[in-house]
């Protein structure tokens, strides 16, 4: 099958300054999360677990974190 | 008038009566304690004082007045005060005082006042989460002094505490009572005699006793002789005798005998000793402490 | 009045302690982005997953720039948005309720009204100030795209789409002085408001009384600068709502036997 990755270097620079934000956004919300997670005390097991989310369940990652990860004192 | 007035007070909670028509009042400047095992319902009753639980009768009354015109004078530490984790100890007393209508000015240096009286002033700023089980009881404390309150109520003040905290805050309390009317609950005779002039008792949603210390003592108070001899539990079951003999305590090698009548008693003891060819190491006519007449009420 | 203020105060520490005030506006500029760049670049987007088989040419409908704004109410904020609203609010009762402090503040000078009231309007702050910046990049975005739009129209159906926010949010923090669970609140909250957003479709004289038919409203107001019939009607009829949820909360809040510490 053919998949039409036809799409130039040039023009992946012209999405760039738009995706930027969202990037920036995204990277944003991560690391306050994993600075917030990492500051706590907790076992060592479940930081792992909330930094494998935080991580890599894209946006919703760390806010299932802000909302129901960080209620476990 | 009093300060504060309790009568005919009753609680259910279904068909479990949990509070059985209570009556006690406290007078400007006294200290009284609550006492009671656990599940007496000194929880219940403060509740109600503090109109978080509706009584299912009776009437409580301040300074003639109810809960909801006398808010501003009462300060409230509950038995597990669990505040915001994540404020400031300071921020929580910058809160607490604020809803109770202290202005800025006086409130600031009167934080400052507080938190140095309950030795917080180092912890300040520090997020209550953080804090040990001592420093929350002692911020709770905080936080029902800010507003200068004419009557203190606690629930429980030390007995989540070890000995050096709760020596801490018996000394603490010992101080705020000079100023300040106090009402507190344990379920730990010993704080009651140390701190209070007054003592309610509670067992089952009664009040078995409501009155000055020392009063409770002679009222109460019943003769006890003490015999000590070895092998207490193959004599001690034969000075049973209904007429003479109120109960037998066996402590160790050591036996407790309530009698009715202390002349009659002596001598029928004495005779029983006798009688037993009993070697006894100890007879002695004591009076009951306050310790030995509450587990006695409360058994 | 002075308690309000003090329990305001309270409200926003706690959304900035909780992160709140941070992740609320970024999930709406996401949302308020994803809507424009995805239907500019829709042609690429299909072009790239390689669905087409060569020589087929479809016509994909060309978008103004209103018709992504409004898309990006409906598409995103009413959808994830509203999931979001609602996984917002679900504790901001229950939590206070269920740990004993409401019990406590209220043996302070403090009246259910005014915490009620703080809760309401700290949330509805926030809620204002994410659905508003979110859709300032939407605009921002639409208008660098496409081409720019009329800010006022855009604004007046931003401001009848807040008004169904606002009924997101009482109802959500009704639900939270009923029941003594947050998910529960989640739960029912998104049902109940999604089954009254599926019913907008279907038109009928209903929709008058319907607040989520408000969206309906807005994007009107975008696309076309008028409003649809009986739109004050529905404001009134919602904003009505959200005052006898207010009600309700308190009355029930008011008789129940709140747990304590
Ligand atoms: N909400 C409630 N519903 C039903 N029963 C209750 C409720 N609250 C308290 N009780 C009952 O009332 C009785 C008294 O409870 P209370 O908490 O007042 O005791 P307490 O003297 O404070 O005990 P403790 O020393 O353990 O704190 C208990 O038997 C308890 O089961
Ligand atoms: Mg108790």
């Amino acid at each position: 099958m053919h998949y039409g990755y036809e799409i130039g270097i040039e023009k992946l620079g012209n999405w760039l300054p738009l995706l930027l934000p969202i990037l920036i956004l995204q990277l944003i919300l991560i690391s306050v999360a994993l600075w917030d997670l990492l500051k706590r005390e907790l076992s060592n097991e479940y930081k792992w677990l909330w930094i494998a989310i935080i991580v890599f369940v894209s946006i919703f990652g760390p806010i299932l974190y802000f909302t129901v990860g960080r209620r476990r004192r | 008038m009093n300060i504060l007035q309790v009568s005919h007070l009753q609680k259910n909670y279904g068909d479990h009566e949990v509070i059985k028509n209570i009556d006690f009042q406290i007078d400007y400047g006294e200290c009284v304690a609550l006492l009671g095992p656990n599940g007496a319902g000194k929880t219940t009753i403060i509740k109600m004082l503090l109109d978080i639980t509706k009584p299912t009768g009776g009437q409580i009354l301040f300074e003639g007045e109810c809960h909801d015109q006398k808010r501003q004078f009462i300060g409230y530490l509950p038995q597990h005060p669990t505040f915001y984790s994540w404020m400031t100890g300071k921020e929580l007393l910058v809160f607490m005082g604020g809803l109770s209508n202290i202005d800025k000015e006086s409130l600031e240096q009167r934080i400052n006042e507080i938190l140095d009286l309950v030795g917080l002033s180092n912890a300040e700023n520090k997020q209550i989460g953080t804090y040990s089980g001592g420093m929350k009881q002692r911020l709770g404390i905080a936080q029902a002094l800010i507003h200068q309150p004419k009557l203190l109520i606690m629930d429980e003040p030390v007995s989540a505490l070890d000995p050096i905290g709760r020596r801490d805050m018996l000394e603490l309390l010992k101080f705020i009572k000079q100023k300040s009317t106090i009402l507190f609950s344990t379920h730990i005779l010993h704080d009651a005699e140390e701190l209070c002039d007054k003592i309610l008792i509670l067992n089952q949603g009664k009040l078995l006793v409501n009155g000055y210390i020392n009063q409770v003592i002679n009222q109460n108070q019943q003769p006890v002789f003490i015999i000590q001899a070895p092998r207490v539990n193959e004599w001690a079951p034969q000075l049973v005798n209904e007429d003479i003999v109120e109960s037998i305590v066996q402590t160790g090698s050591i036996a407790k005998v309530h009698v009715k009548n202390i002349e009659q008693g002596r001598t029928w003891l004495l005779d029983n000793i006798y009688r037993l060819k009993l070697p006894i190491q100890k007879f002695e006519l004591v009076q009951e402490s306050l310790e030995e007449i509450f587990l006695r009420m409360v058994k | 009045m002075d308690h309000l203020f003090v329990l305001l105060k309270k409200e926003w520490l706690e959304a900035r302690r909780s992160y709140k005030l941070l992740w609320f506006p970024v999930v709406f500029m996401f949302l308020g982005i994803i809507q424009p760049l995805s239907s500019y670049y829709l042609p690429q987007i299909l072009q790239i997953a390689g669905g087409l088989p060569e020589g087929i040419e479809i016509t994909l409908p060309k978008f103004t720039a209103e018709d992504v704004l409004a898309s990006t109410l409906t598409n995103q904020f009413d959808q994830l948005g509203l999931i979001i609203i609602v996984i917002g609010m679900m504790g901001i009762v229950v939590s206070e309720k269920n740990n004993g402090m409401l019990a406590f503040i209220l043996t302070r000078n403090t009246r259910l009204g005014e915490y009620l009231l703080s809760k309401w309007i700290g949330q509805a702050a926030i809620v204002a100030g994410s659905v508003a910046i979110g859709f300032l990049m939407a605009i921002f975005y639409t208008s660098y795209l496409f081409k720019a739009v009329s800010l006022a129209r855009v604004a007046a159906g931003l401001g009848v789409y807040y008004i169904w926010c606002l009924f997101i949010l009482t109802f959500a923090l009704m639900l939270g002085a009923l029941l003594s669970r947050s998910s529960a609140v989640a739960v029912l909250s998104i049902f109940v408001l999604i089954l009254l957003k599926a019913t907008t479709p279907l038109g009928a004289g209903f929709q008058i009384l319907n607040p989520a038919y408000l969206t309906n409203h807005a994007v009107n107001i975008m696309i076309s600068g008028n409003a649809l019939p009986h739109l004050l009607t529905t404001v009134t009829i919602t904003l009505f709502l959200n005052v006898l949820f207010m009600f309700l909360s308190k009355y029930y809040l008011k008789r129940k036997e709140l747990p304590s510490m």
